[in-house]
């Protein structure tokens, strides 16, 4: 089991269900609004008036063999479309109940 | 949930909210009636005295005064004016507009009862009644007939008087021109003289026998009979076999001593149209009730009633005051679809997507029937401030739309699904938006909240443009995302059509934009020459222009009317004014081709009316009453046409006073604009003298087509002056000799002739041979009671005299005014200048003094109004840009478009020859509101490019060029949304002209300077300003510097 973080602009939240709901990934929490800003280049999300695009976050726990092909689909996403900004990270979960 | 997601996710629902608007804005406009102006209660009020027998100075001693010192007191009062003449007394009360009119008469009515003791015995209760434009005629119908002449007026009276005062709304019908019928009686004063009868013997000898007397009842056998005598006259005729008298025991019958004539009225008003006899028919309409409403409906009816006239019996439209009211609204409805077609195609070019175009122009058809919806709901009407109010905001309405469509674009290009797309890009903006419409509302509410004249035009403006920009935000934020979510794509594929006519304009915006960046890098480095240049452009502009300041109230509305009051010299015969009058209508009818309709009245109704007592009447009075025909068929306006109307009867030696009003009304909204010069003092003599100075210096000046003075002359006139003592020797008194010599002239009327439920007067008088001469009123015979006759000649002397004029007071002062027609191309404040010149020039007696009244006294009174109201208006905006820049000075940079807002609108009014006019004002303060809009966006994506971390010179160049394209967009919808008013020549179009031009000229000028003036006033104000990275610094080295002094403390 791996729990991946994927914190990307709120207008990807849809496709991020859809290719979540392709893999049969099931159980997620989802952080509508927040704030953040990438750490290579591409706009900040900070809601402010000078940049009013917002972030969306979402967690889920995924079973291991999934995590690889979820990775790959999630990468796509964001090469195709740049501009958005779409970042995961996984890691090793512990324990569960 | 926020309105933009609510709107998107249920598509069905906005779509449908939306249609709800327009089903019942639609529904409003088949309910709307349409008028020329938002309806003005009448705030005039009358109060009318009789007290018979006193000559105009006492009436003006007892009556006036004491009744204007009373009303004088009555809350809102503006002005009060007085009219005293012969036996009455008439006082106007005007209040200022806008007031419970009930109130006020409830104010005058106890004045009234509280004066009421201290008027003299004789004189009648004052009688009270409202009176405004709306009790003018609003038809008048011409009636031409050959055969039926005679019983012209009962035809008319029956068939069509009775008909068209069933139709709702219809208040007086009344006809005029035709002669009522009369049975005369006219005598021979010689025979009544050998028989020993008199002329009130002879009239009391008709109402005895002419009556029907009920004797009761009786009761015979079983049944109850009443009792009848009927012996009212059946014919005529039957006069004539009357006994009136006996002689050496001979009965004498009045067929021997007069002659029994049934027929007309010897004395009557006549109408002549197109110099054929005819009579007119007046319809006014009810207090509240919409003309043209009525006129549609009377003008229905007409067809069915001239169908049961006598075929000989014609009816035409002399005066329809629907007729340029429906041409008015109907040419305002042309140029808003004309402004809706090239705002759908300034929008269609700059964005070169019909789905976006129509997405955008579809919230212009919405917001404008909401606002028809409001004017259903409070029983407004479409007016020309209505239909402005709707033009005007055409171009504004899109505005909002464009903005969010704009950045659902950007986030649709950055790869966002459209639904995605269209909540959070609307998301972004929303605030923004808001922001910008507050400012425009900042400056149409406050309309909606003065009083007076102003208040009640401006009011509905208020209320619509309010509505209207409320109802396009909201469907910029709901039905905008709903529909971009729907059918904006990503990537649109372009059609080669497309490519062809949208290559070279995206490469002419392109251009622009590069052209625009490098302008502004160059002012940014000259910025004290930009500065300098812009106070030069101001200050060249506006001194010349304050220093030689044209101004007028309204434009003169073209509706193709013209009225026209000739006078001869006091007295001249009716005939012989007829005469002059046919003249003058050849003359014109072949002189004037524009001429449709030239119908004159001229003599002296027996009966009198209200509108009698208000106006001066007589055999030397002509009155015409000139349609032409509509503006766009001619090339001469109304002006010029008078203008040479007023030059022919300047040829015309035997006419006294001429007087040619435009548009057939004086003063007021779209009337002619004059001058009243107001000279009070108590001394006629002294005031007469300066009126006709100042007539003849006026008289001379161009700007002047036309002069005339109010005070009338003195009127000649016999006066028969009885002896008393002499009157007394022979047993009679005043009034005996006086009811005597009337009875002879003017006839008794004892009885009425009974036909067909009418009455008709039974005249009895000398007949007309008898009473042409001097001589023959010497001889007429008065009988004292023990019926010894003596002759007038004897007891009286005849002496020429002249009457008093009427007695003109304002404000409790003795008034004569000078009224000066503002000639064509002239403007009011040419005519005020030379006036106050020429009275300057006069030499004014103590006690005397002068002021101007007339449409220049509405006028300053406006202006000042919406000048304060402007000054209100920019404190506003610039409270709502404070606070959405949350700082004070950057406002402030914004608030430097408006002066050159002026300049555009000044430039605009010289370019066209314009003064400067109320509507002209309108203009400039809606500017206010809208020229801020480009320097807020402007100013705003400044801001943003600092705060991204650019320096000023970057963030200013790269704000410039990414706005340009939107401010570009937005300023060209409203500009070309005001040319077709600006340049309109429908009907009216008079009136909205100066309007269009005013915002046309103004918000282009004023975006001109203001792309390149705003930006360099920015970058001074910002200077102080620091950007993230400079903040981001100091923050670091703050806490470095913080760091440092606690290590220090912990080392100690």
């Amino acid at each position: 089991m791996k729990a991946v973080f994927i914190a990307y602009n709120q207008a990807h939240h849809e496709d991020v269900l859809a290719v979540m709901e392709s893999l049969g990934i099931k159980g997620y929490t989802y952080w509508e609004e927040l704030a953040g800003e990438g750490s290579k280049d591409g706009d900040p999300h900070l809601g402010t008036h000078a940049w009013p695009t917002r972030n969306g976050a979402l967690l889920t726990i995924v079973d291991d063999d999934k995590v690889a092909k979820f990775m790959e689909y999630l990468h796509k996403l964001d090469l195709a479309f740049p501009q958005q900004g779409l970042r995961t990270f996984v890691w090793n979960v512990e324990a569960t109940v | 949930m926020s309105i933009y997601k609510t709107a998107v996710n249920r598509p069905v629902f906005t779509a449908l909210l939306y249609v709800a608007i327009a089903v019942f804005g639609i529904f409003s406009l088949s309910k709307l009636s349409i008028s020329n102006f938002p309806d003005v209660d009448s705030s005039s009020v009358m109060v009318m005295t009789t007290y018979s027998g006193a000559s105009a100075e006492d009436i003006e001693a007892n009556i006036s005064k004491v009744l204007e010192n009373s009303l004088n007191s009555v809350p809102n009062l503006k002005h009060i004016t007085s009219r005293s003449s012969e036996n009455t007394s008439l006082i106007t009360m005007e209040f200022v507009q806008g007031i419970n009119m009930d109130e006020a008469m409830n104010n005058i009515r106890d004045k009234l009862d509280m004066v009421a003791d201290y008027l003299p015995d004789g004189a009648s209760t004052p009688m009270l009644f409202k009176f405004g434009s709306e009790e003018m005629p609003i038809l008048i119908l011409s009636v031409t007939a050959k055969e039926s002449m005679n019983g012209l007026y009962k035809i008319l009276d029956d068939r069509v008087v009775t008909e068209l005062e069933r139709i709702d709304g219809v208040g007086t019908v009344g006809i005029s021109g035709i002669p009522e019928r009369e049975v005369h009686v006219n005598c021979d004063p010689y025979k009544l003289e050998a028989y020993g009868l008199t002329i009130e013997g002879i009239s009391k000898v008709i109402a005895a026998e002419n009556q029907n007397t009920p004797a009761g009842s009786i009761d015979i056998g079983s049944d109850t009979y009443s009792l009848r005598v009927q012996k009212e006259f059946t014919d005529a005729s039957q006069l004539r076999d009357l006994v009136v008298g006996t002689s050496n025991g001979a009965a004498v019958y009045l067929k021997d001593i007069a002659v029994v004539k049934d027929t007309v009225e010897e004395r009557s008003q006549e109408s002549y149209t197109n110099n054929l006899k005819g009579g007119q028919i007046v319809i006014q309409k009810q207090a509240g009730a919409n003309s043209v409403n009525i006129a549609k409906a009377v003008k229905a009816k007409l067809p069915e009633i001239i169908k049961t006239l006598p075929s000989d019996v014609k009816i035409g439209v002399i005066v329809d005051s629907s007729d340029s009211i429906i041409n008015t609204i109907g040419s305002l409805g042309n140029t808003i679809i004309i402004i809706l077609l090239i705002v759908m195609l300034v929008v269609y070019l700059f964005l070169g997507r019909w789905r976006a175009t129509f997405v955008i122009v579809l919230t212009i058809p919405i917001s404008l029937l909401a606002a028809l919806i409001y004017l259903f709901a409070t029983k407004n009407t479409l007016n020309i401030i209505s239909m402005s109010a709707l033009s005007i905001a055409i171009g504004m309405v899109v505005d909002n739309a464009i903005v969010v469509l704009e950045n659902i674009t950007t986030h649709i290009e950055r790869g966002s699904k459209p639904k995605q797309a269209a909540i959070y890009a609307t998301n972004e903006v929303g605030i923004a938006v808001m922001a910008s419409t507050l400012t425009t509302i900042a400056v149409f509410l406050p309309l909606t909240m003065i009083k007076g004249m102003t208040g009640v035009l401006f009011k509905q403006l208020g209320w619509m443009v309010t509505i209207i920009l409320s109802v396009s935000t909201l469907a910029a934020m709901t039905l905008t995302p709903m529909l971009c979510s729907k059918l904006l794509v990503a990537n649109p594929k372009s059609s080669r059509f497309h490519d062809i006519v949208f290559k070279p304009i995206t490469t002419f915006l392109q251009w622009l934009g590069d052209a625009y960046a490098k302008l502004l890098a160059w002012a940014l480095h000259h910025k004290a020459l930009v500065l300098c240049c812009a106070a030069a452009i101001f200050l060249v502009v506006i001194i010349p222009w304050a220093r030689n300041m044209k101004t007028e109230f309204f434009p003169t509305e073209d509706n193709g009317r013209i009225s026209a009051t000739v006078e001869l010299p006091m007295g001249t015969r009716q005939e012989i004014t007829r005469n002059v009058a046919m003249r003058i209508t050849d003359e014109w009818l072949s002189k004037y081709p524009e001429v449709e309709r030239c119908n004159f009245t001229e003599g002296v109704s027996e009966k009198s009316t209200v509108f009698a007592a208000m106006s001066t009447r007589g055999t030397n009075i002509i009155s015409f009453n000139v349609r032409l025909c509509s503006a766009s068929k001619r090339k001469r306006t109304l002006g010029e046409i008078c203008d040479c109307m007023r030059n022919d009867l300047k040829q015309y030696p035997e006419i006294r006073i001429a007087q040619v009003t435009e548009g057939g009304f004086m003063g007021g909204m779209g009337g002619q604009s004059s001058v009243d010069v107001e000279i009070y003092g108590y001394d006629f003599a002294a005031t007469d003298k300066i009126a006709a100075e100042l007539m003849e210096k006026m008289k001379k000046e161009p700007s002047v087509s036309q002069v005339t003075v109010s005070r009338d002359q003195y009127t000649p006139e016999y006066r028969v002056d009885f002896d008393r003592e002499k009157l007394a020797l022979h047993g009679l008194n005043s009034a005996t000799a006086a009811s005597y010599l009337r009875n002879r002239i003017n006839g008794s009327v004892d009885s009425y002739y009974r036909e067909d439920g009418d009455e008709y007067d039974i005249r009895v008088r000398s007949a007309r041979e008898f009473r042409t001469s001097l001589e023959d009123i010497e001889n007429i015979m008065l009988y004292n009671s023990a019926g010894q006759g003596v002759r007038i000649g004897d007891v009286a002397r005849i002496r020429e005299s002249y009457s008093p004029p009427t007695i003109e007071r304002k404000d409790r002062q003795r008034v004569i005014t000078v009224y000066c027609v503002v000639a064509h191309g002239a403007a009011t404040s040419d005519v005020i200048k030379t006036a106050t010149k020429h009275m300057g020039e006069i030499e004014m007696p103590i006690g005397i003094t002068y002021k101007f009244g007339g449409s220049y006294e509405d006028q300053k009174e406006m202006f000042s109004d919406i000048i304060t109201l402007m000054m209100l208006i920019i404190i506003l905006v610039y409270i709502i840009m404070a606070a959405q820049f949350e700082s004070l000075k950057y406002p402030f940079a914004i608030m430097f478009s408006i002066p050159f807002a002026l300049v555009g609108v000044v430039i605009g009014l010289w370019l066209n020859g314009q003064a400067m006019g109320v509507m002209t004002l309108l203009g400039v303060l809606m500017l206010v509101g809208i020229v801020v809009n480009n320097g807020i966006v402007l100013i705003d994506y400044t801001r943003l490019c600092r705060e991204r971390g650019d320096s000023i010179f970057d963030a200013v160049v790269k704000a410039g060029r990414s706005r340009l394209r939107p401010i570009l967009m937005t300023t060209l919808t409203t500009v070309f949304g005001m040319i077709p008013m600006a340049v309109g020549h429908g009907e009216g179009s008079e009136m909205w002209r100066p309007l269009g031009v005013s915002v046309a000229w103004g918000l282009s000028f004023s975006t001109v300077v203001t792309l390149v003036l705003i930006p360099v006033i920015y970058s001074l104000f910002a200077k102080s300003d620091k950007n993230t990275k400079m903040i981001a610094a100091e923050e670091v080295k703050r806490i470095e510097e913080k760091a440092a002094e606690t290590e220090e403390t912990i080392k100690q």
